[in-house]
């Protein structure tokens, strides 16, 4: 080692072993390249505390979503405060860059005790926004899954799932319906309105244009809101429609699954996240079916961070953090025991 | 940046709960960090610390200087706090003399901003499965083997797999070329 540089050490695994006791023999065979080093000191201590803070790192997002968890629960105490307009704060901290792997069943007690009844709830209209930097992914108050791509956002009415379950989009957005059949679900943007009946589709909306790929079910596609609407098309699955003007037609097409496949597994964020809404957030961005076996899956809350990983990874991952494993029954079915 | 740091500032000030969550969760990762700096990662310690250091924050809001450097002004503050906190707990006599705000200690923050960029790009650069093993080992301190019989993968599928992590975090922290000097 001629030339001895920061980076060149932490190339070394066996440096990494030193540095986090990990490995007995290659503690002390770094401890004896020092004593017998001593003009390389400052280099090594440098890269030694390199290592430390990612590990420091590592565990200050870790730790992330708990301690943001303990805050709002320190700042919901007084009782008086105003409503909190973020329904329930773990769909809403998609902002902070949490990652890594976390399972805490204590956390979604206290986001459990702290989260705002749903009856007061409703009585507010609620905004929901991914950011630049991140997507964003929530459950509606009927269990609708909602991925909202980066820079859009989404509003529902005040009236939402009691009397109507209208919901306003702007930019792009994957739904994937549940709940009450009888309240016809539909989104509203850029001119246009979307009705589904038991659905999945995702809709861009920007001023004037339009574009729906549906993936199951069936939806209407209508120009112009309230009294003054011209139906323009209805899609069977795997049709998209596009419409970039408010007096062009549009034009229809057939669309491969996978284009949406591969759209909707970019990112995936969980934070703090209810394992059940992990399982169907799973479901629905991978289209499969997971059944879990043998725990509470009410209790536990996940946290992580995907991008184009196969549902294999994922799964991986996430097993790891419940402590289960999984399997494959068939193509579309997973088990996880 | 600085800009939206100084609104972000000034709305907290003014009791804006969202803003103080905000700033909460900006830097609390790059508190943590810093603040296991000088205690040499008693993280538990330091996790209870800067939980209380925002408490504090947010009720001394109102008294709070309105114009402040932001990130410096934390840094400083909270390195402040986790020392005197410390030498509490541990009843140690001697921290005034770590508790410098000569201008030495201005560099110190300073440099400190630069390196936590780049271990930030650094970890984020990662795959989550090339995250997960840098984690087992970081976090939990497990061995490769306790890693492969927990993953049920073979040993070398680990080798591989932490040496493609620690590869790539060398190739990002290499491109941005800088020094790191403590």
């Amino acid at each position: 080692m001629d030339e001895l540089t920061v980076d060149g050490l932490l190339q070394q695994p066996s440096f990494i072993n030193y540095c986090t006791r990990a490995n007995e023999p290659d503690v002390h065979f770094w401890e004896q390249w020092l004593r017998q080093h001593p003009e390389h000191t400052a280099t090594f201590r440098e890269a030694e505390e390199m290592v430390k803070s990612m590990g420091w790192l590592l565990i200050a997002e870790y730790e992330k979503a708990g301690a943001m968890a303990r805050m709002d629960a320190y700042l919901q105490k007084p009782a008086k405060k105003k409503p909190v307009m973020k329904p329930v704060y773990w769909w809403a901290a998609v902002a902070a860059a949490v990652a890594g792997l976390m399972v805490g069943q204590r956390y979604l007690q206290q986001a459990k005790q702290h989260a705002p009844a749903p009856a007061p709830l409703l009585a507010q209209q609620l905004h929901y926004a991914a950011g630049g930097k991140e997507r964003s992914s929530f459950m509606l108050p009927d269990s609708t899954y909602v991925l909202l791509e980066k820079n859009s956002s989404l509003d529902i009415d005040r009236d939402y799932n009691a009397a109507n379950r209208h919901v306003k989009l702007n930019g792009t957005g994957y739904f994937r319906i549940r709940g009450k059949a009888s309240l016809p679900f539909d989104v509203e943007g850029g001119g246009y309105l979307v009705t589904a009946l038991g659905t999945a589709f995702k809709m861009t909306a920007r001023s004037g244009g339009v574009h729906v790929m549906l993936e199951q079910g069936k939806v209407k596609v209508e120009q112009g809101t309230g009294n003054q609407k011209k139906l323009l098309v209805y899609l069977q699955p795997m049709q998209s429609f596009a419409s970039e003007a408010a007096d062009a037609s549009g034009t229809q097409q057939v669309f491969e699954p996978k284009a949406l496949a591969a759209w909707k597994i970019q990112e995936i964020i969980f934070e703090n996240t209810p394992l059940q809404e992990v399982v169907f957030q799973l479901e629905s961005c991978y289209n499969v079916k997971i059944n879990v076996e043998g725990m509470d899956i009410n209790k536990e809350t996940f946290s992580g961070k995907f991008r184009n990983d196969s549902l294999q990874s994922v799964l991986d991952v996430l097993c790891f953090a419940v402590n289960k494993q999984y399997e494959f029954t068939d193509e579309t079915n997973v088990l996880i025991k | 940046m600085m800009q939206e740091d100084a609104s972000i500032w000034r709305s907290f000030c003014e009791g804006d709960e969202g803003s103080f969550r905000d700033l909460y969760s900006k830097y609390y990762s790059y508190l943590f960090v810093w603040g296991c700096k000088w205690l040499d990662g008693e993280s538990a310690f330091v996790k209870d610390c800067l939980h209380d250091f925002f408490i504090y924050l947010w009720e001394k809001k109102g008294n709070l200087s309105r114009e402040v450097h932001v990130p410096r002004y934390l840094l400083t503050s909270f390195k402040r706090r986790v020392i005197e906190q410390w030498g509490k707990e541990r009843r140690l006599t001697n921290i005034a003399d770590l508790i410098d705000v000569s201008e030495e200690a201005d560099r110190e923050v300073e440099m400190f901003d630069a390196r936590y960029a780049l271990i930030q790009s650094a970890l984020q650069s990662l795959t989550p499965s090339q995250r997960e093993v840098i984690e087992l080992r970081f976090i939990h301190h497990m061995s490769l083997q306790e890693i492969a019989t927990l993953k049920n993968a073979s040993l070398r599928t680990v080798y591989n797999l932490t040496h493609r992590a620690i590869a790539q975090l060398r190739a990002t922290v290499g491109k941005k070329n800088i020094f790191f000097l403590w």
